[in-house]
Parts: C-alpha cells; structure tokens; sequence
C-alpha cells in the first residue's frame, strides 16, 4: 500500500487528496445516515447531527488511512 | 400558465437579460451583472407584479446604499465594531422583512445590497461611492429595460383581475355562510367541507392582496381607492374569524331546536343570502346593489326557558357569533358598493364598524419569537459567515460573509424550506454553468456571441423552471460565467465558487439548527410546547384585575395573546411539511385535525377571555367565585401537563374531571341568579350565560384536542433521526 500523499489529476486538474478523501467520507456517512433512518436504528442516538459529523470524520481517516493517503 | 404564455415570458426574459448586459457592457459599467440580477429577480407573469417588484428593489437598494456607506465611515479599521454594525443592520431588516409582508421584498434589498457594497472593493474604500452609485443606476436600468419590454412585447395585464379575485373570495364566503347554516340547521353539510371552504378563503385572501399589488402598481383608478380594497381584505378576514368562531360552537347547538329559538332564523339567514348573492355582482360593477338592511336575531324567551343551563349558555354564545357575521357582511356590500362609487347618502343610520383593531393591551411594541429568531438566524450567519472569512479565509473568500448572509435571508423568509434541500440544486446547476465558462465562453468573440448565450441560458431556466430552482439557475448564472468588460478566465477561480457554493450552502444547513431542529415534525412539537405555555399562561392572568396589573406583566399578556394566535398557522405550515412515508402510522387528516382542534381552542379561548371579564363582577357570590378558580387551575394544569407532553392527558380522564366541575359551576350560577331574583337584570343573566358558555366552549375544545392529540403517534415523531 502507498502511503506517499499524491494529488488527482482529472483532465490536467489537480485536486488535494484530502479533498477526494473528505468528499467519499461526505458519501458515505450520509448512505450509512440512510440506512440507520431506514432500519430506525438512528433513535438509539442522542444527537444525530453530531454522530453524522462524527461518521463523515471517522470515513475521512479511514478512506486516508486505506486508500488515498492524505 | 399556458405553454404559450410561457413561452412568451421566457423570450421576454431573455432578450431583457442579454439587452442589460450590453447596454452595461457598452457604457462601461462596473459589474454588468447587478442589471443582470435586477431582471433575473423581477421577471414576474404580469406587468404589475414585476413593475411592484422593481420598485421594491430600487427604494430597497437606497437605504441598503446608504447603510453600507454609513457602516464603513464608522468603522473603517476595525474589524469587530464593523462586524456588530453590520449584523445588527442585517437583523432590524431581517426582522422587518419577515414582519412586513406588505414590503418584505424592500427589506431583503436593504440587507443584501448593504451587504454587497461592503464588499466591492476590499483593497481599499476609494471605490466603496462609485460601487454604491453603479449598484443603483444598474438596478434601475434592469427594472426600467425589463418593464418597457414588458408593456410592449406581448404584455400580460393585471387589469380587471382585483374585481374577479373580491368576487370570488365574495363566492366563497357566501359557500361558507351556507355550509354553516346547513350545519346549524342540522341539514347535510359537514365539518370538513366548512374546513375545506375555510382553505380556500384563506388561498382567496392571500391572492387578493397578491392581486390588489400588482394591479394597485399598474392602474391609477385602483390605486386611488386601495384603501378601500384593503378595507374589504380586512373585512373578509374579520368575517373568516368569526365564522371560524361561530362554527366551533355549532356542535354544542346539536340538540336543541334553533328554529324555535330564534324565531327570525329564516329571515335573518335569507337577508345574509341576498347580501351575498348581490356581492359578486356589485364588485364586478354589474349591479349597483342595494344598501343592506338591517336585522336583529332575537331569542324567543319562552323557547330558551325551556332550555338547560348549558344550552342557554352556547344559544348566547351563538347569537353574538351571528350578529357580529351580520354586522361584517353588511359591512362588506357598504364597502363594495362604496368602491362602485354607490355609497349611501347617509339618509339611514349604520353601525359604525371597527375593524381588526383589538383592544390593545400595552403600548409597547410586541414582537413574534419566531421573527426574532429568524432575525437573529441571519445575522449569526453572517457574523459566523465573516469570522470564517477572517480566520479560515476558505474559498470563496468574502462570499463566506456576503452570499451565506443572503441565502440565509431565504431561509428565514420560508422556514419550512430545508437548507439541505438546496444543496443538490446548487451544486448541479453551478456544475452546468462552469461547463458553459470552460467550454463555450471562450470562443465567443463578440457581442453577438455572448448576448445568444445569455438569451438562451435565462430562457432554458425561465421556461423550464420555476420557484426556487429557478431562482438558483439564475444565481449559476450569474457568480459562475463572471461576465466583466475585461473578460479573464481563470478556471481555478471558478472552480472555487463551484466548490464555495457547495460548502456555503452545507454551512447554512448547519447554521439553520440555531432555529431549532430543522426536521417538521420536531417544529410542530416545539410549537405545540409554546402554544399550551401560551395558553397556562393566559389561564394563570386571567384572574388579574387589569387595572392592578403592571406594565411588565400587561406587555406578557400581550406578547402571550400574540403567540397564541400566530401558532396555528404556523403549525399548519410545518405539519404540511412532515413526510408521511416516514410516519406510516398518521393519516395527513389526522395532522390536520390536530391543527384545527389548535385553532377551535384559540377561539374558545378568545371568548373565554372576553366572558371572563364578568367574572370581576361583584355580583358574583363566593362559592361560584371558588368553583371558578378550581376551574381556571385545573384547566391551567392540563395546559402545562401538554406543553411537557401532548399526550399527558387521556381523554376519558379529562373529561371526567371537566365535566364533573361544569355541573359544579353549573349549579352555583344557578344559585347565584335565584339568590339575586329579580335584582338580575336581563343583560346580567346574558353575561351569566356568556361566561359559563365560555368555560364550556374551553372545555370541550380542550376534549376535542385531547381526542386529535391520542391519534399521533407522538413517541415516533419524538424518535431522533438523521435529517
């Protein structure tokens, strides 16, 4: 696995890994949001918003940590 | 609106687009786009509805101007008082904006263009005079160029449509009047058809006063007499009320015979029906009417002897309704014939009718909390908007402090609309419009090029799109294609206000959880927890002298009142809102039921309040006076118990316990007048009866609540859930 932060090049733009990285966090905090609407699993929260915000980071590091380096 | 018509407005629109853009381009004029958002924003079906609007926008850009130059002069180095300065003008005109709905859109001009002339030129404040000159003069260019295009290209006239709207809303109230006499009658109309009707006056009302705007901006013979066309809006809303009332008490007429009662019913409902019926036609000018004559509802006093108690009491309460519903609708063909120029000559004598003005309980201003907290709403964004600016300086720089302030304007204009919602929108339409900035624009060589392009791209978004899609299309538009006289592309740029826009509208989503949860069905709960604590509290003062009470709590009283009889619209807005595919469990109806039962209880309290008055009278003996406070606390109990909790008070038990203290009361009333025997005057015996028809009407509007209230599923709305 490379661990040497490298920018995306789309179409000759460059765009910051942890961009990339933060955007598929963004993804898929809000499809794991859904499914624990759909389920009614997201009663057992306190404060949903917060576990969103707390999801999107913990998907962040994950996606840097496994597969865009940041 | 016909496809046609459509098609119509769209190459209107364009061609104004592309035709300011040049002319500012060909003058030289500091950002061409201010004329180009001034069409864009005013582009409305009709002549008189954007002739309105544009004049809306340039008074608004003035004091807007001149707030942003004032604000500069007193705080050109420092960064915190400029801050303070600005939000504090961003919250007065956020709350006026959403207090006055009569100028709204002036108020939205005097925040954002404030906020657009702070920030023109940031190097330096040389340029901040000439920014303020050339936003005004590129507004009025807009407004001119697309009003002169709008008069002679296919033009769409309002003329005639105030006669056909006041005779409609006439229709409507003439259905209502039968629907409820039907009821009264016992014959086939139903609730729900009254409510029905009821909608749809309140739909009527508001498009009137949308209609007697645009045609009042458009043809002087009705501006001249608009104070007479918002005599009659008036009037229709007084008499809305008073149906509303009189039809909440229709159920307690049930089983006695009202024909034997009011002996005139007949006469007295066909008068209401010839009035009706000549309304239309004397609005529309084509009957010069007749001035209203006058009837009485009289009770026949044998017939209501043998009555008990507590029918006596809701024939009172009944009467008064209908009276006042007579007094307005004679009000109404005065007032319409008065408008055909057909006022009487003054050779019968008429009750003086004075409308809408409730006696006022202080004379200190009383705010709406939710104003407030809308104000409040767009001016923390801004700030917030500005202390990331200063501190992260993310992309879009400035824009952070200026364009999140705007959109939150938006929001606080129409809470229910969801920020979350907007985010899609606007990242898709910015996506297309920077394919347009990258692809197209820089082969585009002239003028010709470039006005095609901005004819086509406002026509696709005004004839494809409509509300705020439309409104977000224009706004790609105009931050994403950049257009200046010294065009320079800079893909990086855009590609920032892309992704600016994106995070702009996240932050405002954030943002909006200041207003509270921003999920509807959260909204109605926490309406419903200040509607009950409004009402304990009204209960609570009720017993206070008003001539002993303070200033302080006089203002509460009346703050207390105000929310009161702003929550049920309120929560008929919300609960409109609530997604049913997540609350399988109740029906739109049920929702619906719960807010009218909210609205029926505001009616009884009304005249609960009103009766109550009676109650300082010293005629009154000890024990009734006693079994009255009883009353009062324990109806003040149930109210906060609701406020804590709508379900907290099953139905059965309540009603026990009410009607139980109603015999009480009933009995002691009954008491008192025999103990008095003759010293009771007729009027003393009406009040008697108007008060205990007051604390019946509360009570069974309290039971009607409380049998809406235990068919929500209130434990799931209550569920946290990702929004």
């Amino acid at each position: 696995m490379n661990t040497i932060p490298s920018e995306f090049t789309v179409g000759g733009i460059y765009l910051p890994p942890m961009l990339v990285a933060a955007c598929l966090g963004v993804l898929l905090a809000y499809w794991t949001a859904h499914l624990l609407n759909r389920y009614r699993l997201s009663r057992y929260f306190f404060y949903p918003p917060l576990v969103f915000v707390a999801l999107s980071v913990i998907y962040t590091v994950a996606v840097g940590f496994l597969f865009i380096p940041f | 609106m016909s496809k046609t018509t459509k098609l119509k407005e769209a190459i209107k629109t364009g061609l104004a687009f592309a035709l300011v853009f040049g002319i500012a381009m060909q003058a030289g004029w500091m950002n061409p786009y201010w004329a180009g958002w001034a069409v864009a924003v005013i582009a409305l079906p009709t002549a008189g509805e954007s002739l309105r609007k544009g004049t809306l926008r340039v008074v608004g850009t003035i004091p807007g101007c001149i707030a942003a130059l004032v604000i500069h002069a007193m705080a050109p180095q420092e960064r915190w008082l400029f801050m303070f300065l600005t939000c504090s003008w961003v919250f007065f005109t956020s709350y006026l904006m959403v207090s006055r709905q009569k100028d709204s859109y002036l108020w939205v001009m005097a925040c954002y263009v404030c906020l657009v002339i702070l920030l023109s030129d940031l190097d330096s404040s040389a340029n901040m005079f000439e920014s303020a000159v050339f936003r005004t003069v590129e507004t009025v260019m807009g407004v001119v160029v697309y009003t002169l295009i709008s008069v002679f290209i296919w033009p769409q006239t309002n003329l005639g449509a105030i006669k056909k709207s006041s005779a409609d809303l006439a229709a409507t109230l003439n259905d209502i009047c039968s629907a409820g006499r039907d009821m009264m009658l016992g014959q086939r109309a139903t609730e729900a058809s009254f409510q029905g009707l009821q909608g749809k006056v309140v739909q009527q009302l508001a498009q009137f006063r949308k209609v007697l705007e645009a045609e009042g901006s458009e043809s002087y013979e009705v501006s001249e007499v608009r104070h007479l066309w918002e005599h009659f809006s008036g009037l229709s809303s007084a008499w809305l009320e008073t149906a509303g009332r009189w039809q909440s008490g229709l159920d307690e007429l049930a089983g006695i015979d009202v024909r034997a009662v009011f002996p005139e019913l007949g006469t007295f409902f066909a008068e209401l029906d010839a009035r009706f019926a000549v309304l239309p036609q004397v609005l529309t000018g084509r009957s010069p009417g007749h001035p209203p004559r006058m009837v009485r509802l009289h009770v026949d006093p044998a017939a209501l002897g043998h009555l008990a108690s507590f029918d006596r009491a809701a024939v009172e309460v009944a009467r008064n309704e209908l009276q006042l519903l007579e007094n307005l609708t004679g009000a109404l063909l005065e007032c319409a014939r008065e408008l055909q120029g057909q006022a009487d000559d003054g050779h019968e004598e008429k009750p003086v009718l004075t409308l809408g003005v409730r006696e006022r309980v202080t004379w200190l201003p009383v705010p709406d909390w939710d104003h407030l907290r809308s104000a409040a709403f767009v001016a923390a964004t801004t700030g917030v908007g500005f202390l990331i600016w200063i501190l992260f300086d993310p992309p879009g720089h400035s824009g952070w402090f200026q364009l999140t302030g705007t959109i939150a304007l938006l929001v606080a204009a129409a809470p229910p609309l969801r920020a979350s919602k907007m985010i899609m929108p606007v990242a898709v339409t910015s996506l297309v419009c920077l394919a347009i900035y990258v692809f197209i624009m820089p082969q585009l060589s002239s003028f010709l090029g470039l006005g095609s392009l901005l004819f086509l791209c406002m026509f696709a978004t005004c004839y494809f799109f409509s509300g705020m899609v439309r409104f977000f299309c224009s706004m790609a538009i105009l931050n994403i294609l950049q257009i200046q006289n010294h065009q320079v592309y800079a893909f990086a740029a855009m590609a920032n206000v892309v992704l600016f826009l994106v995070m702009g509208f996240t932050f405002l989503f954030v943002m909006t959880y200041l207003l509270g949860s921003p999920r509807p069905e959260k909204a109605v709960l926490s309406f419903l927890d200040r509607f009950f604590r409004s009402a304990g509290f009204l209960m609570s003062r009720s017993r206070l002298d008003p001539a002993r009470t303070s200033g302080l709590e006089r203002w509460r009283i009346a703050f207390h009142q105000r929310q009161l009889r702003s929550l049920p619209a309120k929560l008929a807005a919300w609960s409109s809102a609530i997604d049913r595919t997540l609350f399988p469990d109740n029906t739109a109806e049920q929702v619906q039921g719960l807010v009218t039962c909210a609205q029926t209880l505001v009616y009884r309290l009304d005249q609960f309040l009103d009766a109550d008055a009676v109650r300082l009278d010293k005629t009154l003996g000890r024990e009734l006076r006693d079994e009255i406070d009883l009353w009062h606390t324990s109806l003040q109990s149930t109210f906060d118990r609701w406020a804590r909790n709508p379900e907290a008070e099953p139905v059965a038990a309540l009603r026990q316990r009410l009607e139980a203290g109603l015999l009480r009361l009933e009995q002691r009333i009954k008491e008192d007048i025999n103990r008095a025997g003759s010293d009771v005057s007729q009027e003393e015996g009406g009040n008697f009866f108007r008060l205990l028809g007051g604390y019946h009407g509360v009570s069974e509007a309290a039971l009607a609540y409380a049998g809406a209230a235990q068919t929500i599923n209130w434990s799931h709305w209550r569920e946290e859930r990702f929004s």
